[in-house]
């Protein structure tokens, strides 16, 4: 069983399903989730290094999706913001909401899985 | 009396068990994964090279078609820097190009602009721009813009003079699509011979690419089209583009042309400053005293809001 897990959070299965099978060959359990009760519900169990957020909606809805991760989990999970806009204002207003690290679709498929890979190795050593 | 009340039992019955095998059959569907994310995973771990180019992707039915030719959009669209090589055969083994023209030809309206979206995505070997060229005439904006998507990204080396050739202006939505090919590395187009070019859908391109990529050396070039543009939409794009580049305004070309904007356009332009960071003192420069009240106005409730996050 892996100990590294991951969780990805769309609204959209398909964009999700591709985030998953990019990052099939790392060794991590991947779990996806629909809704944000259920990423909630999710970190929360599973204890996760990474959460991939592929929308920006749960930063602007009033969900507080990221202040309640960030509370309920025992560890600081690490967040990447997956999105298609480009604007300074949105990047730098993620940034001040927590999120760690913000990255634009489309994505080169290679250097998501290294950059999550190598985020993995680092928290295993911390 | 009894067979009445025999059939009133029957249909009964019968419109019972409908609804639980339809109730058990929506469940399974539900539970069960859609094909096109299926598909996803084939498509990219061959593009990512985890799998064989040998390993065949099979879709029997005219919706397992549909689905493989979404799933190879969503991937193809939502990643860049991938060899699309082997799903030319993909594409060929399933007949999916031509599954898709048969279907084009036979849907209207926006099915029929989804569809040549999906067909945009896939890696084709030839394309009959005979064929395309009968849709980019469509009074339907939706289907002339996929149509157009489609011609670009089938023929990438003939962009500037298919974009020239266009009757029609572009809106905003349209530009943003084309710069969509742009990011995923299909079209290779330099922003300058589209800045200097005299038509209006080029010169937009230009400073829509200019704007995506922030291209600062391009600065000089919005000056000249801020002062010798004639058409009023041109100016105020190369104004915004000037802007989201955070460039000085204060140049008097840039003020005499904005004194020709209308108050909308005026008020339009100065939130648009206040959002992107512009000073008030730079603002007030550009602005009437009343219009200026505003900007401070916006300035102020964010940095309200910024206040409210840290003490929390």
């Amino acid at each position: 069983m892996n100990s590294r897990k991951i969780v990805i959070y769309s609204t959209q299965s398909s964009r999700a399903t591709l985030i998953a099978a990019i990052l099939d060959g790392i060794m991590a359990r991947i779990v996806c989730c629909s809704t944000p009760e259920q990423t909630i519900a999710t970190c929360q169990h599973e204890v996760p290094e990474i959460v991939i957020i592929l929308d920006i909606a749960p930063f602007i809805d009033g969900t507080e999706l990221l202040s309640v991760i960030r509370a309920i989990a025992c560890t600081r999970p690490k967040i990447y913001v997956i999105a298609w806009h480009q604007s300074e204002q949105i990047v730098l207003s993620l940034l001040e909401c927590g999120v760690d690290q913000y990255m634009t679709f489309p994505i080169y498929m290679s250097r998501l899985r290294m950059k999550i890979e190598a985020q993995l190795s680092n928290s295993q050593s911390q | 009396m009894n067979i009445i009340f025999f059939t009133y039992a029957l249909i009964t019955t019968s419109i019972t068990f409908g609804l639980i095998v339809a109730t058990l059959f929506a469940q399974r569907t539900a539970r069960a994964e859609p094909p096109c994310n299926g598909y996803i995973k084939q498509i990219a771990m061959i593009l990512s090279q985890q799998t064989s180019v040998n390993c065949r992707i099979r879709a029997r039915s005219a919706r397992n078609r549909i689905a493989l030719a979404e799933a190879i959009h969503t991937v193809v669209s939502h990643t860049y820097g991938s060899d699309t090589e082997p799903l030319r055969d993909v594409v060929e083994c399933n007949n999916l190009d031509r599954f898709l023209l048969r279907r084009i030809r036979l849907t209207r309206g926006a099915q029929r602009a989804h569809l040549l979206m999906l067909m945009s995505t896939l890696p084709l070997h030839r394309i009959s721009m005979q064929q395309i060229s009968r849709y980019s005439h469509s009074t339907d904006v939706d289907i002339r813009i996929s149509a157009l998507i489609l011609k670009l990204a089938a023929n990438p080396t003939q962009a500037i003079r298919t974009i020239e050739g266009l009757e029609y202006a572009l809106s905003p939505f349209d530009i943003a699509r084309i710069m969509a090919l742009l990011r995923r590395g299909v079209l290779h187009i330099a922003y300058e011979p589209l800045l200097t070019s005299n038509n209006r859908n080029l010169r937009m391109l230009g400073l829509a690419i200019v704007r995506t990529f922030g291209i600062e050396i391009a600065e000089k070039r919005l000056h000249h089209i801020i002062a010798s543009e004639k058409r009023q939409a041109i100016v105020c794009e190369a104004i915004y583009t000037l802007a989201s580049l955070g460039r000085p305004l204060h140049h008097m070309g840039i003020r005499q042309r904005m004194e020709d904007m209308s108050p909308n356009e005026r008020h339009r332009l100065c939130r648009h400053l206040s959002v992107e960071g512009y000073s008030l003192h730079a603002v007030k420069n550009l602005f009437t005293e009343n219009e200026s009240l505003y900007a401070e106005t916006l300035i102020n409730s964010y940095k309200r809001a910024l206040a409210h996050n840290t003490t929390r």
